[in-house]
Formats: C-alpha cells, structure tokens, sequence
C-alpha cells in the first residue's frame, strides 16, 4: 500500500512539473511564471514535511533532467530536496505568521530557480522571481483556503 | 521534544539523499554525461513532442460558421483579406527588388548541398530554453543550425534527446557563435543579456561598410547562412577591431516554423 502511495505521489508530482511547463509555455509571460509544482513543494515542505516524499522529488528531479534539460543527472533532485529542507527549517524554526510565509516561499522560489548561468544575476530575472513569488503565494493560499474548508465537517 | 528528534531525523535523511543526488551528479559528469544520454536516448514516452503550439489553442469549433451571422462576419472578413492582400503584394514586389539587390548573398547559398528538417517549440524549460521536436530519431547533432523562413539563422542544437532537442535561440543569454563577413573578417555574436554583441576576432578588412554576418565552413558550420544583418546597425571601427551592438527587442522570429539545416551526404 506505502509503495502504491508512493507511486502515485510520484506520477502526481512529475504531471504537476510537466503541467507547470507548458502552463509557462503557452502563456509565456514577461514578468511572472505560473508554477504549481513549486506550490505543491511548498505545501508538503512546510505542511507535511516526511520522509515519504524524499524519493518522489528525487524521480521528479531526475525525470526534468533527463528529458527536460541540460542540466547535470541529480541537479535538480538535489536543488529540490535542498529547497524543501531550508523551506522547512525557516518555517518549522518561527512562529507562524503570512508574512514568514510569503519570504520563505521567495526564497524556496529563489532556490528552485537557481541555474547555473549569467541570467541568474540579470536584474529582469530577480525582478520576475519576486512577482512570481506575489503572483504564486496568492495562488497557494487561494488553494489553501479550498483545502481547509471540508465542507463535510461544516456545521449546518 | 519528539516532533524535534523526529525533524532532526527527517533533516539527516534529506542531506542523505542530497548527497546522493550530487553523487549521481559527478558520476554523470565525470562520465561526460554518459548516464542522462542514455536514458534521454532511451526515452520517448514521456515527452509530447509532435504536439504543436496552435493544436493548444484550437479551442474554435468550425461549426460556428454556420449561422448566418458568422456568414456576413467572414465576408467581411474576407473583404478585408483581401485588401490586405493587395497591400502585401505591393510589398512583396518591394522584397523582391531588396532580393535582387542581395543577389549575391543568396548566390553564395549553394542550396543543393543541404536539406532543411521542419520544427517546431513545444515547451519552454525552467531555465528558459526551448525544446523542439526531433533528436536522435532525426539524426540532429550538436551545433547543428536552426535557421527561419527567411534563411536567418536564429540558434543552434544544444542538448540531443531522443524525440526532442534543446535549442540556445539567439535571445538566449548563453547565445554565442562565430561568422564571417563578405570581407573575411572573423566574428564572434554574443548574448550579453540585453544586446546582441557582435566583435571581430581576426580583421582581414578594417570596414564599416558590412552588411550581413554569415556561418561558414571554416567553424565547422553549413556555409553562408546570414545570422545578423549590420544594414541598419550601427557599426564601429576602432584599432584594428569593429564592433556593433543589436537590441534583443529588435530580434523577433517565430518559434513554430523553424528549420535544422543538415548536410546532404548523399552523391
């Protein structure tokens, strides 16, 4: 059953990473990207931090990798999984409040978009990552108001 | 206390597995890639590489044209069509003057040499560049030239997968390629975030009067392909050394009808 979970997490995690390119693809945007598998990094990172998700964004690492880009094998799967420790030790470290929130989600943005080229220093660049990170953190806590409320457990 | 040990033990399994990953990083590495080549060569599964840009955005049932109203809206439509059509063919017979004039440009394109595989963009990666489809399935290799409809080129093959490739488009800023002058000045054409930088690297022929840069033979490229035209740039000649600068907003070509120029090996 574990493995079955794990499985499934994994082809989850990989379509999220797969959606969230051609989501840039097709609406390339100037001055923000839409990214839901950062999101979905994000929300188990600083909610459901486990070891049960080490290996499913080792494969997504690897997948993008191998099919995506000219990346080193594993560069990826390490900048993920390093994202998501520091992600969690500034939020798991302080009390929790939205303003934490939203710097820790500018820097896991900052981490997970790291390359190693001069376009990374290009003031364009930074700028776009700040308002992806506005852009983006809007969108988590949209869907982290939809999660929250279980309409099952509301009182009538 | 529990969640603490419990975190900390987590913290130790993630750095594990990081360290795993910057393992399989210097072994790829230090086998010059050996590892992602091959799985990229093996796989073609996962990847939607012949789906084209418009087939996203093919949201128009063509039943809507039936109604009486979408009759008039298209002949107006055509109307206007049509006297868009009479503006272009003013400006064709324009182009094909400018053609004349550049005749001996496109003499010095020996078109039988090469034959010229359609592609197109299907997505963008994290890091900006764009995959085209066809890789190793059509033969393509690295530095192969990607040139426009009009025969400028616009990039190179950088990475090779399976189905699919990454190209470096000149808006790239990892863009850099030498050519060559009609005088036989040697070039280099740089990517420096917001211009395109063009500098000789050897002068045959201290001039400003330069328009076209081209590929050639000499840096193992398909020869004469025109990569910049300098025409409307404005070219310095200092000691020894000519440079010009070209706005990157000015660059514009389409990602969906480009092509990758292969030698013809055949007799």
């Amino acid at each position: 059953m574990i493995y079955l979970r794990n499985l499934l997490s994994i082809i989850a995690f990989v379509f999220l990473l797969f959606i969230e390119l051609i989501i840039n693809t097709i609406l390339n945007f100037d001055y923000f990207l839409i990214m839901p598998f950062f999101i979905g990094m994000f929300i188990i990172s600083t909610r459901r931090f486990s070891n049960f998700y080490i290996s499913v964004f080792l494969v997504a690492g690897i997948y993008y990798d191998a099919l995506y880009s000219s990346n080193i094998l594993g560069f990826s799967s390490a900048k993920f999984l390093i994202t998501m420790i520091l992600m969690n030790f500034i939020v798991a470290n302080q009390q929790n409040n939205t303003y934490l929130d939203l710097a820790t989600f500018t820097v896991g943005i900052f981490i997970y978009k790291f390359t190693y080229s001069l376009e990374y220093l290009n003031p364009e660049f930074l700028y776009q990552i700040l308002i992806s990170s506005l852009v983006n953190y809007f969108l988590f806590r949209i869907l982290n108001i939809t999660i929250g409320k279980n309409v099952l457990k509301q009182k009538i | 206390m529990k969640d603490g040990n419990l975190r900390v033990r987590n913290y130790i399994i993630f750095v594990i597995f990081i360290l795993f990953s910057f393992s399989i990083m210097v072994l790829d590495f230090f086998s010059n890639q050996e590892i992602s080549s091959t799985i990229s060569k093996r796989m073609n599964f996962l990847i939607p590489s012949s789906v084209n840009f418009p087939d996203y955005l093919e949201f128009f049932d063509t039943e809507l044209f039936q109604t009486r109203n979408n009759l008039i809206n298209e002949n107006i439509r055509l109307k206007n069509e049509v006297l868009e059509l009479r503006k272009l063919k003013i400006e064709n017979d324009l182009l094909k003057e400018e053609l004349d004039a550049n005749k001996n440009l496109i003499e010095s394109v020996d078109s039988t040499n090469y034959f010229y595989i359609k592609t197109t963009a299907f997505i963008k990666n994290n890091e900006n560049k764009y995959l085209v489809s066809g890789g190793y399935d059509k033969n393509f290799e690295k530095n192969d030239i990607v040139i426009n409809e009009e025969g400028f080129v616009v990039g190179f093959v950088d990475k090779i997968f399976q189905n699919h490739s990454e190209i470096i488009f000149l808006d790239d800023v990892d863009f850099s390629m030498p050519g060559l002058d009609r005088f036989g000045n040697e070039y280099l054409i740089q990517n420096n975030g917001s211009q395109l930088s063009v500098y000789t690297t050897s002068v045959n022929e201290l001039t400003a009067n330069i328009d076209f840069i081209f590929t050639a033979s000499i840096f193992d490229q398909p020869g004469r392909f025109p990569i910049v035209s300098l025409s409307d740039a404005k070219v310095t000649v200092d000691d020894n050394k000519i440079s010009s600068n070209i706005d990157i907003e000015e660059i514009s070509f389409s990602f969906t009808d480009i092509y990758i120029v292969k030698t013809n090996d055949l007799p």
